[in-house]
């Protein structure tokens, strides 16, 4: 029974998995851009912004008509609801992620090779993980995974601290490199703010599971 | 919450068949509870008995209490005329009598004894208004009412039902045989009424049972599988069974 | 498709003719039947033909006694069957809860009304004037008749409350209306036409009755009030027909008699009708 609905359902899950997996695309491509100080994966990231915005009108398009032509009720209400609510979350970690390249690609043209501390790549790592997983738990309807993904949302936090720490060090001991350090530590501001998106999509998907807002 | 109607373990047999079992569920006071359910689950059977129907059915068995207002009405000493005149009942089809739209609404008056011509002209026109249908109608009172639409036929028969005051309103798919307009006038009624009467609807109609109720019930091959506030039990349905209901993904 | 399509209107054509012809003919049966009787009975018929009695010593023949016995025996049986018949009826549908029982009598009645009249008036004359010492005239036949046409005066009521909806019942009992209050308001005025549809058919029986009324109302010919009518020898129309033809061989007169036994028919039919449509409105 509802067999064109089901099938629709699947397909939104489809949707966010891929929107899920080029934001995670985008943060591993500009951390990697970074690091390396080059200009074309910042450039590249910031290309993907407009894909990005596409999924998520297709996404948000999707939901209206399942809403107008379905009139959902329960967990067929909640999957949808919170299908519209988690690709805001997506896209904005698409934000960040441009705007980490577009200081990327600033640090690149002016062609230092700054000196990036391991806490940033963890911290880029660490929330690409959170990502993908709480996009899994949501299709997945797997409570556990998104509540994992809450709580790894302190060990970035942690991560940003002891950044801040060695890079106001930095500072005091180098202050003619100061200027970059700032730079990096708007990085992991950015980085931060994806991790906390990640929670947000987490908490949809665990609203889809039980109904509870956290 | 102030249950003006509410059964303990209700149970109801068609002869072998045990069409209602061990039912216990509360109508609050001034709300609307829906009860939703597939086909032959049971819901239009209990609705009668609210109203002692089923009596009408000779191989009917039923045990349990419904009480109104705290009195079982299946008491000896109650007397079915009394119930039915605090309980009344808006059927599936419109119903209205083959007489003039008038009579028709004095109809239930009438038959509890009130014959004073101004008293009568008075409840007419009231009930009238309060099924939204007065100004449709006030100029043809003496025309037969099955000269009416089905839509203003069903008001008709609402405002028989108000004729008589009664407490209680019971509406077995009042809508189900209607266009959109006259279902969304008589969704708006229903809206209106329960400002005076604790009203309770059978509807298979899911949509309108999210719009018009306050609690609904899910009833399921003669059990009450679950009752719960309207939201709740729409956004958040605590059993599987309901779940796969009211998503459409039932069987 | 053109080929089909042609077969099929022909096909069609075909069948409209035949139907047509079907009707065609009953009504011609009809219009004959009436036609000839009328054509042959009319000039029989004179004044004194209607307004006199047989009697040698006067010399005249006519046949207002037939006239009036046969509304005496209407009046009679009708005034007990119809109460009668739609107070069983109204219990049968209404009221009885005991449905093997009433589906035992719905068997009875509709078996009744297929019993040759003969076997009533047999059993007529054998209980009202053997067992119960009745003599010869109207209460004995009226009594013989109300039996035999009690069963189709039950069966088409019943019919006639069957069809009225079962939602007008339910709203009227919702309503907290009593049974009999239900049955007098609600069903009985939307019964009405199946009733007076079954009056119809009754007084056509007993217009057209004679076998049954031989043997117990009699063939006298004599001009009585009613209640002397009741227990005297006497004669309806139908069976003074019998007698012309049987005993006097006098076609020409049993041929006015039928004109004026479907006169007479025909105005019961328009009265009954009237007084239908006036019950229904009120």
């Amino acid at each position: 029974m509802r067999k064109t609905f089901d099938a629709e359902l699947v397909e939104l899950s489809h949707e966010l998995t891929a929107m899920g997996t080029t934001t995670q695309d985008a943060i591993d491509l500009v951390t990697a851009s970074l690091t390396q100080g080059k200009a074309e994966g910042a450039k590249a990231t910031i290309a993907m912004r407009n894909t990005m915005d596409q999924m998520e009108r297709d996404i948000e398009n999707r939901c209206m008509s399942l809403l107008m032509r379905q009139q959902p009720v329960a967990r067929d209400l909640r999957t949808i609801s919170a299908a519209m609510k988690m690709v805001t979350d997506l896209q904005r970690i698409g934000d960040q992620a441009a705007n980490i390249a577009e200081i990327s690609l600033l640090i690149a043209e002016s062609g230092d090779k700054p000196d990036v501390p391991q806490e940033i790549v963890a911290m880029s790592r660490q929330a690409g993980l959170m990502v993908r997983q709480a996009i899994a738990a949501y299709v997945d309807r797997d409570e556990n995974t998104a509540r994992a993904v809450i709580n790894l949302d302190d060990v970035v936090d942690d991560l940003f601290v002891q950044l801040k720490k060695i890079l106001v060090e930095r500072i005091a001991s180098r202050a003619d490199h100061s200027d970059r350090s700032v730079d990096l530590i708007i990085i992991g501001k950015y980085l931060e703010r994806v991790a906390d998106h990640a929670v947000n999509i987490a908490n949809w998907a665990i609203f889809c599971v039980t109904g509870e807002i956290q | 919450m102030n249950a003006i109607l509410k059964t303990e373990n209700l149970n109801l047999w068609y002869g072998q068949n045990h069409a209602l079992k061990d039912i216990n569920l509360e109508m609050p006071q001034n709300q609307v509870t829906a009860l939703i359910g597939p086909s032959g689950c049971g819901k239009s059977t209990f609705l009668k008995t609210l109203d002692r129907m089923n009596d009408l059915v000779p191989t009917v068995k039923i045990e349990g209490k419904v009480l109104y207002r705290d009195q079982n009405i299946f008491d000896p000493q109650v007397d079915v005329t009394w119930l039915r005149r605090h309980v009344g009942m808006v059927f599936q089809k419109p119903n209205p009598f083959p007489m003039s739209i008038y009579d028709n609404i004095a109809y239930g008056p009438r038959t509890h004894g009130i014959r004073n011509k101004k008293q009568l002209d008075e409840i007419v026109e009231k009930s009238l208004r309060g099924a939204a249908i007065w100004d449709e109608v006030k100029d043809r009172l003496k025309k037969s009412a099955l000269s009416l639409s089905g839509g203003q036929q069903q008001r008709i028969c609402i405002a028989r039902a108000l004729a008589v005051e009664p407490d209680v309103l019971l509406m077995d798919e009042a809508t189900s045989a209607l266009d959109p307009i006259s279902t969304s006038k008589i969704e708006d009624l229903i809206a209106e009424l329960k400002k005076s009467y604790t009203i309770v609807i059978v509807t298979h109609n899911m949509q309108q049972a999210t719009r018009v109720s306050d609690r609904c019930a899910f009833f399921l091959h003669g059990e009450l599988v679950e009752a719960d506030d309207t939201e709740k039990l729409f956004s958040v349905p605590k059993d599987k069974r309901t779940e796969d209901y009211i998503t459409g993904r039932f069987g | 498709m053109e080929h089909l399509s042609l077969r099929r209107r022909v096909y069609d054509r075909g069948l409209r003719g035949l139907l047509y012809l079907c009707a065609a003919l009953t009504v011609a049966l009809l219009v004959f039947m009436i036609g000839y009787v009328f054509y042959r009975g009319l000039g029989g018929i004179t004044w004194e033909f209607l307004t006199t009695q047989r009697s040698l010593i006067r010399g005249t023949d006519g046949i207002l006694p037939n006239i009036l016995n046969t509304l005496y025996i209407i009046l009679l049986s009708m005034v007990i069957v119809l109460p009668l018949g739609v107070g069983a009826a109204i219990y049968l549908t209404e009221y009885a809860t005991n449905h093997k029982l009433v589906s035992l009598i719905e068997f009875a009645t509709e078996t009744l009304t297929g019993i040759p009249s003969i076997i009533f008036g047999l059993v007529g004359m054998l209980f009202f004037q053997q067992i119960l010492g009745f003599k010869y005239g109207i209460l004995g036949g009226g009594l013989t008749l109300v039996i035999m046409i009690l069963p189709t005066i039950v069966r088409t009521t019943q019919e006639s409350l069957k069809t009225v909806p079962q939602s007008y019942r339910e709203g009227a009992l919702g309503l907290g209306a009593g049974k009999w209050r239900m049955v007098r308001t609600v069903v009985l005025p939307n019964a009405v036409d199946g009733i007076v549809t079954g009056c119809i058919l009754a007084v056509g029986r007993i217009v057209g009755e004679s076998a049954a009324l031989l043997f117990t109302a009699g063939m006298g010919s004599v001009v009585n009030n009613f209640f002397d009518a009741l227990t005297t020898s006497s004669g309806t129309l139908s069976v003074a027909l019998y007698v012309y033809v049987n005993e006097n061989g006098d076609v020409q007169s049993a041929l006015a008699v039928a004109a004026v036994l479907m006169v007479i028919t025909l105005v019961i039919n328009l009265l009954a009708a009237l007084a239908g449509s006036r019950l229904k409105n009120k």
